[in-house]
């Protein structure tokens, strides 16, 4: 294996009473905390629609309740319930295929005061950079939401997906270099369109 | 990554911009309400508790009670009834579950079909109901087949099934299990059955992740005591049959992985086999089982393959599945008991290499590489009816935007070229198999509509069947 969370990995033990407290407690975490929103943020981002994101964050959460005995760290549960995620949206991306311009209908930047000295072009930028996202594959998303949304390490981002890290280093390098292309070509074609 | 902090700074504030809404109340409530329906690890799971129900505490552990009580009293003995040995038309063939998504019967010759006039189960008179959606499908020759489907309910959405003796042209109610019916066997926390699949016209059973099985045709359900397969709360993952016996594989909650069991199809006499699969390291496994005649292979996948089990001679032994070290999930199927093809998506956890498909004609001792790669970005279920033939439901290649769309694809040159035969749009795929050299059915899924859609030219065209 080539997992950095190795030690995370589920290992069947016998369930006792015990595990049922510390599962509880985790649960009771993920709903008052802010993993939920973590959560919730990263399936939209990934999949592209509200609706199938409280769907994936909910079948996640369920999976994490089920399966809770193979857990071996409790204190772990974050990471573990995001590797979870993870697999969750990769499986629904693959039989639901939503298409990523469903974004389109989520992103209301035009309604957020834009700081910095110039708004308007500042507005451009994000809604731009917006649309760029959404133009990545879904490998190329998975492992920019999972560095700069969820500001996760590379060696975390192996661990969540699976992927070696050197993998996740390429495919960072490659999909920012197709957001700033897409970005530079769509501020230099702008304002004719 | 790169020289730009305010790059990344972007990449940050736009992330921040798409994630602006707060966590719908309904999804908190919703994870909220889990522990509520599945209390306790080592509790029994309570059927017809539909999504929407709320089981209380008590209500549960007097279930559970009540629960225990009937595994104490049936350990040991036959659960359901022992029917007539089954009509024994189509020897050596895996006649019996249509097999999807898992397995491709031989072809059936038209006189092997059993003379059937009238079905002891049909309900005369009683039309299928207005919302019926199929969910799974299964036939037993070329004419006489079932479709488990659902309707509403007070408890969510409750077993129907559909039973053809025409080759779909015409369907009938019969009794269904009175359960209800689950999109995911796997995600399931409430019971209820997901997959239906017959041995033949008597002796049949709906799975996932509960067991009810009949032998009288449909005309009687019951529920299957699993306690001699394993302790706990046995969930069924996949259930298949060929030549007289039935397979099964579950995992419980007190196992360390799932558990493989068999009985003769005339009765539920489950008798665990002496291999076993141990739960990969990934976080999601699923398990696919595929028999044909007297031959079997189950394979483990967990982002990637994981481990397997093969029949042979009437015996599962382990296996090493192929694609074992490829860091991708494979899907299966198989045209005869040594006919046995792989899709394999290599290197999706690691490097991406595309789907590859590799054939194996000594019942899976080896497998080897066929070409070109298959033109598809992922594979959910793979059909053959013949060593030429085969036949794929996955995610079209990525579009300029990044985007991949569900297909039908298929190859009658053995792999060599491939036609998109279907564009069914945003869909799910379930029960891909072959009936006959000709004649096959899937289910695709959109939202809460679906469709069982059938070809009867060796999956050149597809089309919608009317219920």
């Amino acid at each position: 294996m080539h997992d950095a969370e190795a030690h995370l990995e589920p290992v069947i033990r016998r369930v006792d009473r015990s595990a049922d407290g510390a599962r509880t407690a985790a649960f009771a975490d993920l709903v008052n905390g802010p993993a939920l929103d973590r959560a919730y943020h990263y399936a939209t981002l990934m999949l592209g629609d509200r609706e199938a994101a409280e769907d994936a964050t909910h079948d996640a959460a369920l999976a994490a309740w089920r399966r809770f005995a193979e857990l071996r760290d409790p204190a772990r549960f974050d990471a573990w319930f995001g590797r979870i995620l993870v697999n969750v949206c990769r499986d629904r991306r693959r039989v639901r295929r939503r298409a990523v311009t469903s974004l389109e209908g989520e992103v209301a930047l035009q309604d957020r005061p834009a700081p910095g000295p110039d708004p308007v072009e500042d507005l451009g930028r994000r809604d731009a950079m917006a649309r760029a996202i959404r133009g990545l594959s879904h490998d190329q998303r998975e492992v920019i939401v999972l560095r700069f949304y969820l500001d996760l390490t590379v060696d975390q981002i192996a661990a969540r997906t699976g992927a070696r890290p050197g993998t996740v280093k390429s495919r960072l390098h490659y999909a920012l270099q197709a957001l700033r292309a897409a970005t530079d070509a769509e501020a230099a074609g702008g304002p004719e369109r | 990554m790169t020289d730009d902090p305010r790059f990344e700074d972007d990449v940050r504030d736009a992330l921040r911009q798409l994630t602006r809404d707060p966590v719908p109340p309904r999804l908190v409530a919703r994870v909220n309400d889990i522990p509520a329906r599945s209390p306790s690890l080592v509790s029994a799971r309570v059927s017809l508790a539909g999504s929407g129900l709320r089981w209380t505490t008590a209500l549960a552990a007097v279930l559970a009670v009540i629960l225990v009580a009937g595994v104490l009293l049936l350990r040991g003995t036959s659960s359901g009834p022992v029917a007539s040995p089954p009509p024994t038309g189509l020897p050596g063939t895996a006649l019996s579950s249509t097999a999807p998504p898992t397995q491709v019967p031989s072809a059936v010759p038209p006189s092997a079909t059993p003379t059937i006039t009238a079905h002891p189960t049909a309900v005369p008179n009683v039309a299928l109901p207005a919302d019926f959606q199929p969910r799974s499908v299964t036939f037993v020759s070329p004419t006489e087949g079932w479709v488990l489907g659902s309707t509403a309910c007070a408890s969510g959405r409750c077993a129907v099934i559909a039973h053809t003796l025409d080759a779909g042209r015409t369907w009938s109610r019969i009794n269904a299990p009175a359960t209800t019916v689950d999109a995911d066997a796997r995600l399931a926390t409430s019971g209820g059955v997901s997959t239906l699949r017959f041995a033949d016209r008597l002796d049949g059973w709906a799975y996932g992740p509960d067991l009810w099985a009949t032998h009288d045709g449909g005309a009687t359900w019951h529920t299957v005591d699993l306690a001699a397969v394993s302790i706990g709360q046995v969930d069924v993952w996949d259930l298949q049959a060929a030549a007289g016996t039935a397979y099964l594989v579950a995992i419980s909650s007190k196992s360390e992985g799932f558990d493989i069991a068999s009985t003769p199809v005339s009765r539920d006499t489950w008798k665990p086999a002496p291999v076993f699969l141990a739960v990969g390291a990934g976080p999601v496994p699923h398990v696919q089982l595929v028999i044909q005649g007297t031959a079997g292979w189950l394979i483990q996948v967990d982002r990637e393959v994981i481990n397997g089990a093969r029949l042979s001679g009437g015996i599962w032994h382990t296996w090493t599945p192929p694609c074992s070290d490829s860091a991708g999930p494979a899907v299966l199927a198989a045209w005869n008991s040594t006919g046995v093809i792989a899709d394999c998506d290599l290197g999706v956890w690691s490097t991406p290499a595309g789907e590859h498909l590799y054939r194996s004609t000594n019942g899976g001792a080896s497998f080897a590489e066929l070409s070109p790669a298959v033109p598809l970005t992922g594979a959910d279920e793979v059909a053959t009816p013949n060593a030429s033939t085969i036949v794929v439901a996955g995610d079209s290649p990525l579009d300029a935007h990044g985007a991949s769309t569900p297909v039908v694809i298929a190859s009658f040159d053995g792999g060599h070229t491939w036609t998109t035969v279907l564009k069914p749009g945003q869909v799910t795929f379930n029960d891909l198999g072959f009936t006959t050299q000709t004649q096959g059915v899937m289910i695709t899924t959109s939202g809460t509509t679906s469709r069982l859609l059938m070809t009867r030219d060796g999956g050149h065209t597809w089309a919608a069947v009317t219920f």
